[in-house]
C-alpha cells in the first residue's frame, strides 16, 4: 500500500467513508464531520503510523483532505 | 476553631514536607521526560515570589498567557505563594482581545509562552501599564528589548520561605479568571484564596500521595488550574503536563495515569478508540492498551455529558465521575466520586456549599463563591440574588441528595470540549457588517451555526441577489473564523429569506430562531 492510500485509511477510520470515495475538496470538519479534538488525535495517528512530526500550528490551519495530504507529503520528505 | 490558613500554597507546603523527594510535576519534550520533585518545585516558586517581591510587584496582578508547561505551573504558584494576583488567559484568543483583557485586569506584568511572541509588539504597545515582560522559557533571546526569561527572574533570587507578613491572607484575590459573558463582554471571576482553598479541601477524593495524574485540559481554564494543579499537589500527586492535544492517546497510553479529568468531547472521542478496537480483544485489555493498566477514576466537567458514555466505559472497567461547576464558583457546585456516582447527575452538592431553587434556577451560597467580577459591579449585583449566585441553570435535587441539570436560562452555549461562548459576542462582531441585519448564533452538532438575515437595503443598494448575498456572508463568516480560536469559530451558516420573530420589546425570540 503507497503511502498515500494509507494516509486516506486513516482518514476513512475516523468518518466511516471509504478511503475511495475520499476527495480532496472534502472538509474535514462540514464534510466528513470531525471535531476539534478528532482532528487532533487524527494528526496525532499520522505522527505514530509514518514516524513524522507535524508543527501543530502549521496542521491546524488545514480544512481539507487535499491541503492534508499535501502538508502530510511534504512532513514525508523532509 | 480551624487552624487552616485557607491558602492555596498551604496545600503545596503540606506536600513539600511530608513527601519532599516524591516527583511532583514532569513533562514531555519529544522522547525525554524531564521531572522536579516536591522540594525542587517549590524552591523554584519560591524564588519567583522573591523575585517579584524584590522588583517591588506587591499587590500587583500579572497576567499569564500560554498553554501548560513547567515554567507556566511555577510562575503561578509563585504568584499566588504571596500577595499578588495571578490572571491566566487564553493563549488562542485573537490579539486585539489579549489586549483588552491585559488592560481590563490592570495587569503590571505579562508573563507570555515563547510561542506566543509575535504577539508582543502588539501587546506591549496597546498595554503601557505593563511594567515587565517575562518569557516563560529559560532564554528570551530575540523577544525583544526589556523582556527577561523566567529564568534571568529567577537567577540569584532567595528560595527562603516566605515570611508571614509576606504571605497571601484568605480574603486576599487569588486569581482572575476571564469568562464569557452574556452582555458579549468576558468578566473577570474573582477568586480569593479562600474560594480556592475551600473548592479544593470539600471535593472529596482520597487516592495516595505518588498518585499518577495526567493534566490535558487548558491550565487558563478553573477547572484544570483548581483540579489538576491544586487538588494534585494536595493530594503529593505527581501530575505530567500533555504537551498537545494532538498527542492525548498516546501520552494517556505512555503515562498510565491513575486518573485523568476530561470534558466529554475527550470521553466521546476514547470511547470511539475503544470501540473500533472491539471484537478483536476482552474489553479490559483494549482498556489497558487505551489508557494504561493504572487508571481508576476520570473525572468529566465544562459540560454536560451524555450518562450513555459513563455506562459505556463502566463497561471497560473505567469510572466515570460527572461533576458540575462554574468559573464563578472556584469551580465546584457538585461532583459524582468516592461519595456516590449516580449517572445522568452532577452529583451532591459540596459540603461548605447550601443550594436553593428558585424558579426552577439553581442558586447556590458558599465560601467557595467568587468575590465578584473585576470592576463590574452592575454584572456582579446581577449575578446575585439575596447573596445567592444565579448559576443561569434549572435543575433539582433528587430524594438522594444527587443534582440533576434540566436546561439553562442563559444564552451561554456550552460546547462539549467545556468551552463557554457567549451568542451575542460573536452576533455583534458580525452585526459590525453592514450585509448583516439580523443573525442568532446557536450552538448545533457540537459547533455554531450562524443564522443570517440580511440586509435587504444593502441587497439593493449593492445590486446583490439572493446567491450573491449568500456567498458575501460565506465570506463574512469565513473571514471572522480566520481571526478566531477554533473553538469559536462558525461551523455552519443559514441565510434566511424573512426577520426573525420578535417579542414584544423587538427583542429576537431565539427558541423560535429556526422558524423561518
Amino acid at each position: 500500500m503507497n503511502k498515500e492510500r494509507e494516509f486516506l485509511e486513516l482518514v476513512s477510520n475516523y468518518c466511516d467513508i471509504p478511503a475511495e470515495n475520499l476527495t480532496r475538496d472534502m472538509s474535514f470538519r462540514e464534510d466528513l464531520n470531525f471535531n476539534s479534538l478528532s482532528f487532533m488525535t487524527f494528526l496525532g495517528d499520522l505522527e505514530d503510523n509514518f514516524d513524522i512530526e507535524l508543527e501543530e500550528e502549521e496542521a491546524l490551519k488545514i480544512t481539507t483532505v487535499g491541503e492534508a495530504l499535501d502538508y502530510f507529503n511534504s512532513r514525508m520528505e523532509e | 476553631m480551624s487552624d487552616k490558613e485557607h491558602i492555596i500554597i498551604s496545600f503545596l507546603e503540606n506536600s513539600v514536607r511530608d513527601y519532599p523527594d516524591n516527583p511532583a510535576i514532569r513533562w514531555i519534550e519529544k522522547k525525554n521526560i524531564p521531572e522536579k520533585t516536591y522540594r525542587e518545585f517549590n524552591s523554584d516558586r519560591l524564588r519567583v515570589s522573591h523575585a517579584f517581591l524584590e522588583r517591588g510587584f506587591e499587590g500587583s496582578h500579572i497576567a499569564l498567557l500560554g498553554s501548560g508547561s513547567y515554567e507556566w505551573i511555577c510562575a503561578y504558584f509563585g504568584i499566588v505563594g504571596t500577595k499578588m494576583t495571578a490572571v491566566p488567559l487564553d493563549p488562542m484568543l485573537p490579539v486585539e482581545e489579549l489586549c483588552d483583557l491585559i488592560r481590563r485586569s490592570d495587569s503590571e506584568v505579562l508573563m507570555i509562552s515563547p510561542k506566543l511572541k509575535d504577539h508582543l509588539d502588539k501587546i506591549l504597545a496597546e498595554c503601557p501599564a505593563l511594567r515587565l515582560t517575562v518569557m516563560l522559557s529559560d532564554n528570551a533571546a530575540g523577544a525583544g528589548d526589556g523582556v527577561i526569561s523566567i529564568n534571568e527572574l529567577m537567577d540569584g533570587a532567595d528560595d527562603a520561605s516566605l515570611p508571614a507578613e509576606k504571605r497571601p491572607g484568605p480574603d486576599d484575590v487569588c486569581t482572575i479568571i476571564f469568562t464569557s459573558g452574556t452582555t458579549g463582554k468576558s468578566k473577570g471571576v474573582m477568586l480569593t484564596q479562600r474560594n480556592l482553598y475551600d473548592d479544593v479541601d470539600n471535593v472529596v477524593v482520597s487516592f495516595s500521595p505518588g498518585t499518577t495524574m495526567l493534566s490535558v485540559l487548558p491550565v487558563h481554564h478553573a477547572y484544570c488550574l483548581v483540579m489538576d494543579w491544586m487538588k494534585g499537589f494536595s493530594l503529593a500527586a505527581t501530575i505530567y503536563i500533555n504537551d498537545s492535544l494532538l498527542h492525548l492517546l498516546r501520552n494517556i497510553a505512555m503515562v498510565e495515569p491513575q486518573v485523568l479529568l476530561m470534558v466529554p468531547l475527550m470521553i466521546e472521542t476514547i470511547y470511539k478508540r475503544l470501540k473500533a478496537a472491539e471484537g478483536s480483544k476482552p474489553k479490559e485489555e483494549i482498556a489497558a492498551e487505551v489508557f494504561g493498566k493504572n487508571i481508576k477514576r476520570i473525572f468529566s466537567g465544562g459540560a454536560h455529558l451524555d450518562p450513555f458514555y459513563i455506562n459505556a466505559l463502566g463497561e471497560y472497567g473505567v469510572q466515570v465521575c460527572e461533576g458540575y461547576g462554574m468559573s464563578e464558583c472556584s469551580p465546584t457546585i457538585s461532583t459524582n466520586g468516592e461519595l456516590g456516582n449516580k449517572p445522568g447527575s452532577v452529583g451532591k452538592v459540596l459540603a461548605n456549599m447550601e443550594i436553593r431553587f428558585v424558579d426552577g434556577e439553581i442558586q447556590v451560597k458558599g465560601s467557595n463563591v467568587m468575590k465578584g467580577y473585576y470592576k463590574m459591579p452592575k454584572e456582579t449585583e446581577e449575578a446575585f440574588s439575596d447573596g445567592w449566585l444565579r448559576t443561569g441553570d434549572l435543575g433539582y435535587l433528587d430524594e438522594d441528595g444527587y443534582l440533576f441539570i434540566t436546561g439553562r436560562l442563559k444564552n451561554l452555549i456550552i460546547l462539549s470540549n467545556g468551552e463557554n461562548i457567549s451568542p451575542e459576542e460573536i452576533e455583534n462582531t458580525l452585526l459590525s457588517n453592514e450585509l448583516v441585519g439580523e443573525v442568532v448564533i446557536s450552538g448545533e452538532n457540537n459547533g455554531l451555526l450562524a443564522r443570517i438575515y440580511p440586509d435587504p437595503d444593502v441587497m439593493e443598494r449593492k445590486g446583490l441577489s439572493a446567491d450573491d448575498a449568500a456567498k458575501e456572508l460565506q465570506d463574512i463568516i469565513n473571514a471572522y473564523n480566520k481571526t478566531q480560536p477554533s473553538y469559536r469559530t462558525i461551523t455552519a451558516l443559514t441565510v434566511r429569506k424573512n426577520p426573525f420573530i420578535k417579542n414584544s420589546t423587538k427583542k429576537i425570540v431565539r427558541a423560535k430562531a429556526d422558524i423561518d
